[in-house]
């Protein structure tokens, strides 16, 4: 093994930013080896408690790491995201191993010929993958935990859940493993595990990022996108896997365009209001204090109606259901027994649909869709909690919203559904409140814009965390 | 014009026989506390689809599938 030199500063650059790491290997006060064994070493040192990760990929990582260093010393240019390490859900491809998506039957296919789309993306602009990671079963799931796997713990306080269906991603950067990791959100899959594990999230437009090479859920809801401890990293990933992706038949062709340039011009002229009605309804107090601080910050005290929140999130729970049901039809004749019951019984009652609730549900699609634009007409941002409440404790069942008990599992993304819906680009943005119990716990919000302004959200995260309202710190473990 | 207009909740006997035929059809043996389970689950996806359908959108209404030819 080569020598990681300097040592002392590779291992402070292991829970640095993809910003950081890049900057410090471009610039040759250190190798993308000595930051990739960092990173490896910090991996088997933490991740026993987390269980972010259900792979590591740690010899393709060296030798990812050596290319690198071997480019830089021939006096190559180098990518944006030179020697940063990153991880992937494990419904991404990595080329070699088999494509698990949280379950056991999927264990059984052959090895991937071929990363992912996004994986391929993030690599050719220098980062490096170390792994895959831990989620919900077929992505079904809100709460981070897995029946085969076992549930990937907060960071922030390992008796409670990551949140789902990305849990081992929010898990791996909140616990300072990796400083960007790949996730998916069909219906909030990105932002819950954002909100619980106090990290940075983007889920982009629908159809913006290649699919290619990823395991679907819901092909009509389904996004992949990054979540970070800094918007600066959110946006030099994000841009770094923007492009045509032939193996998408679902992606929009749009243009480059970057917003990694444009983080840092402020708010000043952006409409921003608070999302009322639904967004104001079945939540603990710190999930509204925490948009009440954010909207503080941002100088805003317009709340405006969002017409027909719930009848979006029942034709979104009616489209994932019913598809979700349709592509798993033939494992659930074949192998029932092998599913996490959690979800073979709800994948069971989705087999059942009639087509015409689909339809219904589709068609309020392109309904809800017209009169959100009418709202963005008014406004450039909407805020809204991610969450109901900070992160549940493991195996938490109910809660109480409102004075009504609900089930934790379907109900973690009551405001998350509405918006991934009809493909809203979000940034999450998380913060802490005094408010509630377990105030040491982040909670996030949603920073939603119009169709493909990726930009504006990520320009009301980065004034947030600029002013010090929201912030990622490594978790202490 | 979308408007809205009222539907009777769907009856338990109803999505019984939804539920039975739509296993069968697929070749789906479920054990009786899965089906129990999958049963509860049907009951809120017509709930939710009462929800939706009962806003009359017209005949005007496209769906919004994923394809682009």
């Amino acid at each position: 093994m080569n020598a990681p030199h300097p040592v002392p500063d590779a291992t402070r650059l292991a829970t640095a930013t993809a910003a950081e790491i890049a900057a410090a290997v471009t610039a040759g006060s250190v190798t993308a080896r000595a930051v990739t064994e960092a990173t490896l070493a910090r991996i088997a040192a933490v991740d026993g408690a987390v269980n972010a990760f259900t792979d590591v990929t740690a010899e393709r990582a060296r030798a990812r790491a050596d290319a690198i260093d071997a480019a830089r010393a021939a006096g190559s240019a180098l990518g944006p995201l030179a020697g940063v390490p990153f991880a992937v859900k494990n419904l991404f491809d990595i080329a070699g191993l088999a494509t698990r998506a949280g379950s056991k039957i999927n264990r059984a296919l052959l090895p991937s010929a071929r990363d992912a789309m996004l994986v391929e993306k993030l690599e050719a602009a220098g980062a490096i993958l170390v792994g895959g990671l831990n989620m919900g079963e077929y992505a079904y799931d809100f709460t981070g935990e897995n029946l085969h796997d076992g549930a990937s713990c907060n960071p922030h306080d390992l008796t409670r859940m990551s949140g789902g269906s990305s849990g081992g991603s929010g898990a791996a950067v909140a616990a300072g493993l990796v400083p960007i990791a790949l996730g998916s959100d069909t219906n909030g899959s990105i932002r819950v595990p954002s909100s619980l594990c106090g990290t940075f999230g983007l889920k982009p437009t629908y159809g913006r990022l290649g699919r290619g090479g990823s395991f679907p859920f819901v092909t009509a809801l389904d996004h992949l996108g990054p979540l970070a401890r800094s918007v600066a990293d959110l946006a030099l990933s994000y841009d770094a896997m923007q492009g045509a992706d032939d193996r998408d038949g679902g992606q929009t062709p749009r243009p480059f365009e970057p917003v990694a340039g444009l983080i840092g011009d402020g708010i000043a002229g952006l409409r921003i209001a608070v999302a009322g009605g639904w967004f104001r309804a079945k939540a603990m107090p710190e999930a509204f204090a925490a948009v009440d601080k954010v909207a503080a910050a941002l100088a805003t005290d317009v709340t405006v109606d969002v017409p027909d929140a719930a009848r979006a999130r029942a034709s979104a729970y009616i489209i994932t259901a019913a598809e979700g049901a349709s592509l798993h039809a033939r494992r659930l004749a074949d192998r029932p027994e092998d599913f996490d019951p959690a979800v073979r019984d709800r994948l069971l009652a989705g087999l059942a649909i009639p087509a015409s609730w689909v339809d219904a549900a589709q068609r309020f699609r392109r309904h809800f869709q017209a009169e959100m634009a009418k709202l963005f007409e008014q406004h450039d941002v909407l805020l809204a909690p991610a969450t109901p409440c900070r992160a549940p404790k493991l195996g938490q069942r109910s809660f109480v919203l409102d004075g009504e008990e609900m089930l934790v599992r379907p109900n973690l993304g009551l405001f998350t559904q509405p918006i991934s819906f009809i493909g809203l680009p979000v940034a999450a943005v998380p913060v802490r409140v005094d408010v509630g119990d377990a105030p040491e716990l982040p909670i996030a919000v949603q920073v939603i814009a119009p169709p493909w302004r990726e930009d504006l959200a990520l320009r009301v995260a980065a004034e947030l965390e600029r002013r010090g309202v929201a912030s990622a710190p490594v978790a202490v473990l | 014009m979308a408007r809205e207009t009222p539907l009777p909740k769907i009856e338990d006997a109803a999505l019984a026989q939804l539920l039975d035929g739509a296993l069968a059809a697929h070749a789906v043996t479920a054990r009786p506390e899965w089906r129990a389970e999958a049963l509860s689950y049907l009951r809120s996806i017509a709930d939710a689809a009462t929800l939706v359908r009962s806003l009359d959108l017209g005949d005007a209404e496209d769906p919004a599938p994923v394809f682009h030819p």
